[in-house]
């Protein structure tokens, strides 16, 4: 079975969505667009055109774009609404057959085929998204649709191909994004303030199943009337300045829409905008511009009118569902003119709390849809709640360095493993010290447990590989276990209950990891330089004594006084002056280095051999007290797995 | 009206079947379990892999989007250039203060052409919906479907397009009613 895609089927604007990994994600369209306009269109051609294309075209060819043909379906021609479309819309609407038909090309076609055209879209652009076939979708609808609506929506589907598994409610989808079909009982508002219409809804919900209460609106106010209020101030006030009436001039006018509708997305998030366009026309004196500055307050005042509107359909809405607004739970914020600071002032005054906001108000329908998807589908039921690991887990390494191998808030159950080596030549046992926190130092973090790998082969210090693998199962248990990749002898530790730490510990450890991130860095790179410097020491002294005589003893001078230089300093706390000593050594060591290479170049072949083998003995690092790991650069393997 | 959301619990439209149910057969609830936890698990697994190639393909096209982004932020300077070059007052025709803000507007055509940016000035072509967009029907001694005049030029980057070049389209002597 495939996935059960989510369509917000709109008037003007569709979109699509799906569940994908427990989330609803927006599926974009064929053009790389979050919403598809709902329009379709015949061209000169006899090409079918929908979506963008189709609106690019409209001007040039009105009588074969069909737009807002969702105000058709499921109607008849006796419909007040219809009646009132014949008039207003370019494109011919009439009765054929019996049937309510719009008039592309020489054809007519029922409101559902041309529905069916919009979906037809949807679906192919979900299936190149998806990379696979879409067969099946849940598509909304107004709650205010009647029976022959909804099921001329569902016929829509099957003629595009889509076996439409539930017509649900717009409203109803709202709600199902802010997952509030997991409360018991609730009373919601579903605040509706879209491109051209307004729809109030009141939702009761009980036992998983949410009720219409009442709908109400005003299906001829939306973003589009704030927009042409702002235009029209533009207008005057650049009429007032310079004398132009821009109506006339449709370049202009395009240029000014576009301004309008920037100018008002701008003000929800500042407080004032500046409006510019410049050569926005001309007359014999020459170019005209309009700059005008624009104040929050002064587009809230123009638009004050409008928002207060919205307000009568609420208080009706209430009362049919017999409702008083302190009853009211949660109020949810549909459409992007929700966004405006005075809409959600305004509604949270009038309702006396505050909206719901966190879902994209331009896509939470088609959201919810997903989720509804979702559930028929069997994506989201019983879903195993996966956990994530609270802190970071690890181990201590040479300078009592807490080296991590799983990241905190990484989901589990998950796997990692990685190499490591022996900090002193000779080592034939690792202590392994599994940590818990964020702090660099393995100090600062807890201690979930010990064991000791013993039985390795003496070997110089960095050659021996030890594998040790964290695993985390879904329940939490931690079990750590090395391995030497030579003997394959294995020792393991098995941790549950997370270390026992309660959640405020957890808080205070994450904390503290935050506050003291500077200072642990420093630490750490302080370590990091000192371990670094003692294995180049190490590495040094014995390149000198393997050298032997293929290096002059003028040219040896050098790296002895270098490291002589850097034994003197290892300890100190001057971090600077530490990887300085350190980087004049490397320099000097690779001269060496080098010198020996050439000389081995010359040499017959048969030689060649040795000198290799030597070669790979200088990973050593220099021998130290406590015999622990040595944490690398030499990290042979990192395998990470996802269960 | 109410609406279940309950995948178990059927609709009220719903019609009852006429067939007679057949009786179930005894399975074993542990295999059962079994089927059902393979099935999701696939099914993740799958999931998994889908958003994996999605998210290859994204990494891929994240370069070219963020190309799109940068271009669609400066377009409204850019068309603010080529409306400067179009009115360049002719007693400034020689000035040279002038000509040199001319050669900044083709130096930043110039740029944009090097990062593969096509600036679609469509005069003349026929009108084409996938990379134009009509802003009038205009009437015109011009066939019908031929380009008139370019409000604002369009852009693309390889075949995607950032913005339509807005136009202004013949309707031959009977252009459409607006």
């Amino acid at each position: 079975m495939g996935k059960i895609i989510g369509i917000d089927l709109g008037t003007t604007n569709s979109a699509m969505a799906v569940m994908e990994g427990g989330e609803a994600t927006i599926i974009a369209n064929a053009e790389g667009g979050r919403t598809t306009p709902s329009i379709v269109a015949v061209n000169k051609n006899g090409e079918r055109l929908v979506g963008q294309t189709a609106k690019r075209q409209a001007v040039i060819n009105p009588d074969n774009t069909i737009f807002s043909v969702k105000r058709l379906v499921g109607r008849t021609i006796d419909d007040e609404e219809v009646k009132r479309d014949i008039d207003l819309m370019p494109y011919q609407i009439l009765k054929a057959d019996g049937h309510v038909k719009v008039k592309i090309g020489d054809k007519y076609y029922t409101p559902e085929e041309v529905s069916a055209m919009i979906l037809s879209k949807l679906k192919a652009d979900a299936e190149k998204f998806l990379g696979q076939p879409v067969t099946e979708a849940v598509i909304t609808v107004p709650a205010y649709f009647n029976d022959a609506q909804r099921q001329a929506t569902k016929d829509a589907g099957k003629i595009a191909g889509l076996e439409v598994k539930r017509i649900i409610n717009e409203p109803t989808a709202a709600a199902l994004a802010y997952g509030l079909d997991k409360k018991k009982e609730e009373k919601v508002i579903v605040y509706d303030l879209g491109g051209g219409t307004f729809d109030v809804s009141v939702l009761e919900l009980g036992d998983g199943v949410f009720e219409v209460k009442s709908t109400n609106g005003d299906t001829h106010l939306g973003g589009d009337d704030f927009d042409l209020l702002l235009i029209n101030h533009l207008i005057a006030e650049f009429k007032k300045d310079q004398g132009i009436d821009l109506k006339a001039d449709k370049a202009a006018m395009q240029r000014l829409k576009e301004a309008a509708e920037k100018a008002k997305i701008e003000l929800s998030s500042t407080s004032q905008t500046s409006v510019n366009i410049p050569f926005i026309t001309a007359d014999a004196e020459g170019p005209k511009h309009l700059d005008m500055t624009l104040s929050r307050a002064d587009f809230e005042k123009l638009v004050m009118e409008l928002v207060e509107k919205t307000l009568k359909p609420c208080e009706s809405a209430l009362k049919d569902a017999g409702i008083k607004k302190e009853d009211v739970n949660e109020i949810i914020l549909v459409g992007g003119m929700t966004r405006m600071p005075l809409v959600q002032k305004k509604v949270e005054e009038f309702f006396g709390k505050k909206p719901l906001q966190g879902v994209n108000p331009d896509e939470v329908v088609a959201t919810g849809a997903a989720i509804q998807g979702g559930v028929l589908g069997g994506d989201v039921k019983d879903v195993l709640l996966l956990d994530v690991t609270p802190l970071s887990l690890g181990i201590e390494t040479l300078g009592g360095v807490s080296t991590k191998l799983i990241e905190r808030n990484t989901t589990v159950p998950t796997s990692k493993s990685q190499v490591f080596s022996t900090a002193a030549d000779n080592q034939t046992s690792v202590e392994i010290n599994v940590l818990q926190g964020d702090r660099e130092m393995a100090n600062d973090n807890k201690s979930l447990g010990r064991f000791v790998l013993d039985g390795i082969p003496p070997s110089p210090r960095g050659v021996p590989q030890i594998e040790v693998s964290f695993n985390i199962d879904a329940n939490g248990i931690v079990n750590v276990s090395a391995k030497d990749k030579a003997t394959n002898k294995e020792q393991k530790i098995t941790i549950t209950g997370g270390g026992s730490l309660s959640d405020d510990e957890i808080k205070k450890m994450q904390e503290d990891a935050e506050a003291h991130a500077e200072d642990d860095k420093k630490t750490k790179a302080m370590v990091e330089a000192r371990n670094h410097a003692d294995t180049l020491i190490y590495t040094a002294e014995k390149t000198l004594v393997d050298a032997g005589d293929k290096v002059s003893d003028d040219d040896k001078k050098p790296v002895a006084d270098a490291i002589a230089a850097l034994k003197e300093k290892k300890d100190s706390e001057d971090i600077d002056e530490l990887t300085k000593l350190t980087d004049d050594l490397n320099t000097k060591l690779m001269k060496v280095g080098e010198q020996m290479y050439k000389e081995e170049a010359e040499k017959k072949p048969e030689d060649s051999a040795d000198n290799d083998k030597k070669a790979d003995e200088e990973t050593g690092k220099k021998t130290d007290e406590k015999g622990e790991e040595a944490e690398e650069g030499e990290v042979v393997d990192d395998k990470e797995n996802t269960k | 009206m109410k609406q279940n959301l309950n995948p178990n619990k059927p609709n009220k439209t719903s019609k009852p079947s006429g067939t007679k149910k057949p009786q179930p057969s005894q399975v074993d609830p542990a295999q059962l379990r079994i089927a059902e936890l393979t099935n999701s698990l696939q099914l993740l697994q799958a999931e998994f892999e889908n958003f994996k190639k999605r998210q290859n393909e994204e990494q891929m096209s994240t370069m070219l989007r963020a190309k799109e982004i940068v271009l669609s932020e400066m377009l409204p300077a850019l068309d603010n250039f080529d409306l400067a070059a179009t009115h360049l007052p002719a007693e400034l025709e020689g000035n040279s203060w002038a000509q040199g803000m001319v050669y900044v507007g083709q130096q930043l055509t110039q740029k944009l052409d090097e990062l593969g940016i096509t600036k679609l000035n469509p005069i003349n072509q026929n009108f084409d919906h996938n990379i134009h967009e009509a802003i009038e029907h205009v009437q015109s001694d011009k066939p019908e479907g031929i380009i008139t005049e370019v409000i604002t030029p369009g852009y693309q980057i390889g075949d995607r397009v950032v913005r339509p070049a807005r136009v202004k389209v013949s309707g031959g002597t009977n252009p459409a009613t607006q």
